[in-house]
């Protein structure tokens, strides 16, 4: 459970019940499901026109528009043929079609394709700027990606290497605490592992690169760069290192708070230690006084 | 234990036993009414010389005297900005639950992270003794915590780091 799932699960498991009773040839029922992300991303099951063999999945991004200007949709396109519709269910970003009367023997994989959704369309933005970085062409334009609210992802090609800069909102002040431990760890990672790419951190002000831009000032916010190298962009590594780079700051946030709530639970185990020691304080009450009986039963009390 | 550590908690100890002799007054100022002198601070005569016991410039300790109550504030290290929110949370989690712990203030004295008020029915119902006890061993383990707790969150940031850039 260190690193997170990269998929939707939920999705799978709704999509692969279903499949599994369409082709065990149980009556179908309609479903009506709405599932969500991370980064304020939905997705929608739900049937097309009320057919129950239709299966429609639609995922809603916020930010959708920037990536269709980087290529989002030849990616989609690519990536899930036929199953695309060409009309996206309204409000929603985009829609895949499954057909349970003609469920594809290899199903396992389309379903696994699906739950990728999200991830899919978060690579096209690096897909092109990997390809521009092997092709050598230097883009003066970098991409903007507000992938939520107050936070940005610039990605940004030279002929050398892809600069990768997130913006992240810590909402609570001891996140911000806690945060750059954990970006100091990021920065020494280096040593641990060769292959790694560099790591840069820097608080409140964001670093060099996007000096000129609107980025934001501010004492909540942190910027991390990665810095990726030809052995992370190459076509071998692409698909693993877009895997990584697209969840981290769902990754580190969640590390955050998972910090958090171990530091409670050992604050309330400490506390409750501390009141054992404050009750023995107490003296113990008087064994003396306690009601003694007679062999009949009666309470014997002392004449004197 | 280090050097310093010791000879600080046995000053803290005999200055407790020997400010910790209570007794019960009623106010002077409002009829029927018993209330820790050293918090109402009503009478000049009712209260003793505070003494603070101090171990560097951080950690230190304020102990307030009066003829029915005694004020104990405790002043813990803080090393850096991860310490100063874990002591803070900690702190604060405590003090939530303050009507367990009887003897603790809801809130420190100003100056310190946590403060602890005994009065004469508290040394009525509980031994002396167990309560200074207390407070020592308070004192010696919420340190040991606090550094625990900071070391936990190094650890868990290392391990995530190095899992996350090994699968580069």
């Amino acid at each position: 459970m260190i690193l997170l799932e990269i998929n939707n699960r939920i999705l799978e498991e709704t999509l692969t019940v279903k499949i599994r009773n369409a082709l065990n040839g149980h009556r179908p029922e309609s479903i009506d499901v709405t599932i969500a992300d991370f980064d304020s991303v939905l997705y929608h099951l739900s049937n097309l026109n009320g057919d129950k063999m239709k299966l429609r999945v639609s995922i809603s991004l916020k930010f959708y528009k920037e990536l269709q200007e980087h290529g989002a949709d030849e990616l989609i396109r690519k990536v899930y043929g036929h199953y695309l519709m060409s009309e996206p269910e309204s409000g929603y970003s985009v829609s895949l079609l499954l057909d349970l009367e003609h469920v594809p023997e290899d199903w396992p994989e389309l379903v696994k394709k699906v739950g990728l959704l999200k991830r899919n369309c978060f690579a096209s933005v690096f897909q092109k700027y990997f390809e521009c970085q092997e092709e050598g062409i230097e883009t003066n334009k970098r991409a903007v990606i507000h992938y939520r609210d107050d936070e940005t992802m610039y990605v940004e090609a030279k002929t050398d290497r892809v600069t990768v800069v997130f913006s992240t909102i810590f909402k609570d002040p001891d996140d911000i605490v806690i945060g750059k431990v954990f970006m100091q760890e990021f920065k020494e990672g280096k040593r641990g592992s060769q292959t790694a790419p560099h790591v840069l951190f820097s608080h409140k002000e964001p670093p060099l690169e996007l000096q000129d831009t609107q980025a934001r000032v501010g004492e909540n916010i942190g910027y991390v760069t990665f810095v990726l190298f030809p052995r992370h962009t190459c076509k071998a590594a692409r698909d693993n290192t877009i895997n990584l780079i697209h969840i981290f700051r769902d990754y580190l946030h969640y590390h955050i708070k998972c910090s958090k709530a171990y530091i409670h639970t050992r604050m309330r185990a400490k506390t409750s230690d501390f009141l054992k020691v404050l009750n023995r304080a107490r003296p113990e009450p008087n064994k003396s006084h306690t009601d003694k009986k007679t062999v009949t039963g009666r309470s014997f009390v002392r004449s004197n | 234990m280090s050097a310093t550590l010791r000879p600080y908690l046995n000053a803290v100890r005999h200055t407790l036993s020997a400010a910790m002799c209570l007794q019960n007054f009623n106010s002077q100022v409002v009829e029927r009414h018993n209330k820790p002198e050293v918090e109402v601070r009503s009478s000049k005569e009712l209260l003793m010389t505070a003494v603070v016991v101090s171990r560097n410039e951080k950690e230190r300790v304020l102990i307030e005297p009066s003829i029915n109550s005694i004020r104990i504030s405790i002043a813990i290290k803080q090393a850096d900005d991860i310490e100063r929110i874990l002591c803070h949370k900690f702190m604060r989690f405590m003090m939530m639950r303050a009507e367990n712990f009887i003897i603790l203030r809801r809130k420190p004295v100003e100056g310190y992270d946590i403060s602890f008020l005994i009065t004469n029915f508290h040394t009525e119902q509980m031994f002396k003794h167990k309560l200074v006890d207390f407070v020592i061993h308070f004192m010696e383990e919420i340190d040991k915590e606090i550094s625990e707790m900071k070391l936990a969150v190094n650890a868990r940031a290392r391990e995530c780091a190095m899992e996350y850039l090994k699968r580069f």
